[in-house]
């Protein structure tokens, strides 16, 4: 994300309102292309072809075969389609994981790993394409045909804003706004202008400051107090959802100038009363993709069915309705865990620890609202909601700090340190200002700014359209409040906009 | 089948998946109106009426309803 991008986007924006509106969608298919070879080269556009062209030639079948040959050309088609993925992302799963076996065994042997390139965004493109394979054979709508049937499907699959973090999309509601006719409106470029300014605010001001503080925290965790690296963990939270959120708002900021309307990622995830909730508002395309396309279906397979009927003979209603649910809950989130990177670290803590986390959720849920009906307590009080949240967040702590550590052990040994070695008196501003948390005031800005932001989105939705309601200038005080905040407190402007978290996976 | 009495099947389905026998479901109803209807819910939810009923959602129904009268809807569109 640079000057590169800016350009390519306003270049876009140029062309594409200036030709007739039938041929708009090539204009996005031509600048998609140009990003994604210039984002990693000519040799990687056979793969985005391969997968395109695949879901594109799989579907047609589908659509004229029945019975069992449906069967065999749906297992074909996702087999070929994320066995590339597999193979270009997540092959080193598997000799990792034996050598993780082998040294806990103290065998000398290892297996080798290999280092592969794959396209941009492969993991995010692979599922809006695997979910449009599986929408098709379970004839939710027919598939992509006509003479441009593969270049809208090639668009669908690597819209340039959406290219490198997402949001995972779905054929049928992206078509509408893909392939329909956008005139220019200064509602929308001006609108989408500004969620492109507010996410260059959380990413360069407040990530980019937080991020060096966290970087220096995590490679001396050894030797810091514990009430540093829970300083770090707690951080580390504020980080993620800055830089991911702040490129979903780039991302979707530009796809409105287009007047392309991309659905959300983030919902104000840290004014959630539950872990649960917080999910349903995090990532929230991710999530539910896996829930439609996997766990759902697996709940209503036949073995599902069967594992309900003989949970309600053994042990009864509640337990039919439960089990087989966790279940489904469990293989869910194994998946979520391993689509980022198939390592065990992401099993561990984005799969396993928030799965493990929901499942005893809701088993302790009827309790907890007992507990809190004889304690009187209003659900809509605020301090109630209040203490929900930061019960919320806190619960979410561990799950975030082992995905900012490089590895288990080293998230282990941090949440060690918080217990054995907290030394609150060793907290001083030398030391936070030698760990590069030199601007405290600037991170203390950026994070209240987009703390209340959120605040005011859960109160009365779109943000903008509430400022865009106000006098011309308070209007333009917050336009260029932001605008030169970002341009004046900003670590390094000039650098750009480093790497997203989110774009690794 | 007539609408009414896909609503009082629905309503018996609702109680017995919500362990509540006060609930009543109308055209309008969604899962707001229902405390514990969420992402989990729904999917049992949606096998108890196949299965009462006898037929099969497309997928595409299962995560698109809005409320409870589109339920109804397609449940007497595979009725016929």
């Amino acid at each position: 994300m640079s000057a590169t991008y800016l350009a390519l986007l306003a270049g876009a924006l140029a062309v594409y309102y200036a030709v007739p509106g039938k041929l708009q969608w090539t204009v996005l298919l031509a600048a998609s292309g140009v990003f994604f070879v210039t984002s990693c080269g000519w040799a990687m556009l056979p793969y985005l072809a391969a997968g395109v062209a695949v879901s594109c030639g799989g579907t047609r079948l589908l659509a004229r075969a029945s019975g069992k040959r449906r069967k065999l050309i749906l297992a074909a088609t996702l087999t070929l389609l994320l066995g590339e993925l597999f193979i270009l992302k997540y092959l080193n799963f598997i000799p990792s994981s034996v050598n993780v076996l082998a040294r806990l065994f103290s065998f000398e042997w290892q297996m080798r790993t290999v280092s592969l390139a794959a396209p941009i965004g492969i993991s995010y493109y692979t599922l809006s394409l695997t979910g449009y394979v599986l929408d098709v054979y379970w004839e939710s709508y027919p598939p992509v045909e006509g003479r441009f049937g593969l270049a809208r499907l090639a668009l669908f699959a690597c819209y340039f804003p959406q290219m490198t973090s997402g949001p995972v999309t779905r054929y049928q509601q992206m078509q509408r706004e893909l392939f329909a006719v956008h005139r220019p409106s200064y509602r929308t470029l001006s609108f989408g202008a500004q969620r492109i300014l507010w996410g260059f605010f959380k990413k360069l001001l407040v990530a980019e400051w937080l991020i060096r503080f966290i970087r220096s925290v995590h490679a001396q965790i050894a030797s810091l107090p514990g009430i540093v690296l829970l300083l770090a963990a707690v951080l580390y939270v504020f980080y993620l959802y800055a830089d991911f959120s702040g490129c979903m708002d780039i991302i979707l900021g530009s796809s409105e100038m287009f007047g392309v309307g991309l659905p959300e990622n983030f919902r104000q995830p840290f004014y959630s009363p539950t872990v649960a909730e917080f999910w349903r508002r995090w990532h929230i395309t991710l999530g539910q993709w896996f829930r439609d396309y996997l766990m759902y279906p697996l709940l209503r397979s036949a073995p599902f069915q069967r594992l309900k009927r003989r949970c309600r003979s053994r042990w009864g209603k509640a337990a039919s309705k439960a089990i087989p649910t966790y279940c489904g809950v469990a293989v869910l989130w194994l998946f979520i865990g391993f689509w980022h990177q198939g390592t065990w670290k992401y099993i561990f803590c984005s799969g396993l620890l928030p799965g493990t986390y929901l499942i005893v959720g809701d088993i302790l849920q009827p309790a907890c609202r007992r507990l809190r009906d004889r304690l009187h307590i209003r659900a809509e009080a605020l301090p109630y909601q209040v203490f929900c949240w930061a019960r919320t967040f806190v619960l979410l702590l561990p799950i975030f700090l082992f995905v900012g550590v490089s590895s288990l052990s080293g998230g282990a040994q941090m949440i060690v340190r918080i217990f054995t070695a907290f030394a609150p008196q060793k907290l001083t501003g030398a030391l936070l200002y030698s760990l590069s948390l030199n601007r405290m005031k600037t991170v203390a800005y950026g994070l209240g700014c987009m703390m209340l932001i959120d605040l005011l989105a859960l109160k009365h939705g779109d943000v903008r359209a509430l400022i865009a309601r106000q006098k011309l200038p308070v209007r333009w005080a917050v336009y260029l409040g932001l605008l030169f905040s970002v341009l004046l407190l900003s670590p390094n402007l000039t650098a750009g906009v480093g790497d997203f978290m989110y774009a690794q996976f | 089948m007539t609408r009414q009495e896909v609503f009082e099947k629905l309503d018996r389905i609702f109680q017995d998946e919500f362990d509540d026998g006060s609930i009543h479901v109308t055209d309008g109803t969604t899962a707001d109106d229902i405390e514990d209807w969420d992402s989990l819910a729904h999917i049992n939810l949606i096998v108890a009426i196949e299965n009462t009923f006898g037929m099969k959602f497309k997928m595409n129904e299962v995560t698109g309803m809005r409320n409870v009268g589109e339920i109804a809807d397609i449940v007497l569109e595979r009725a016929k």
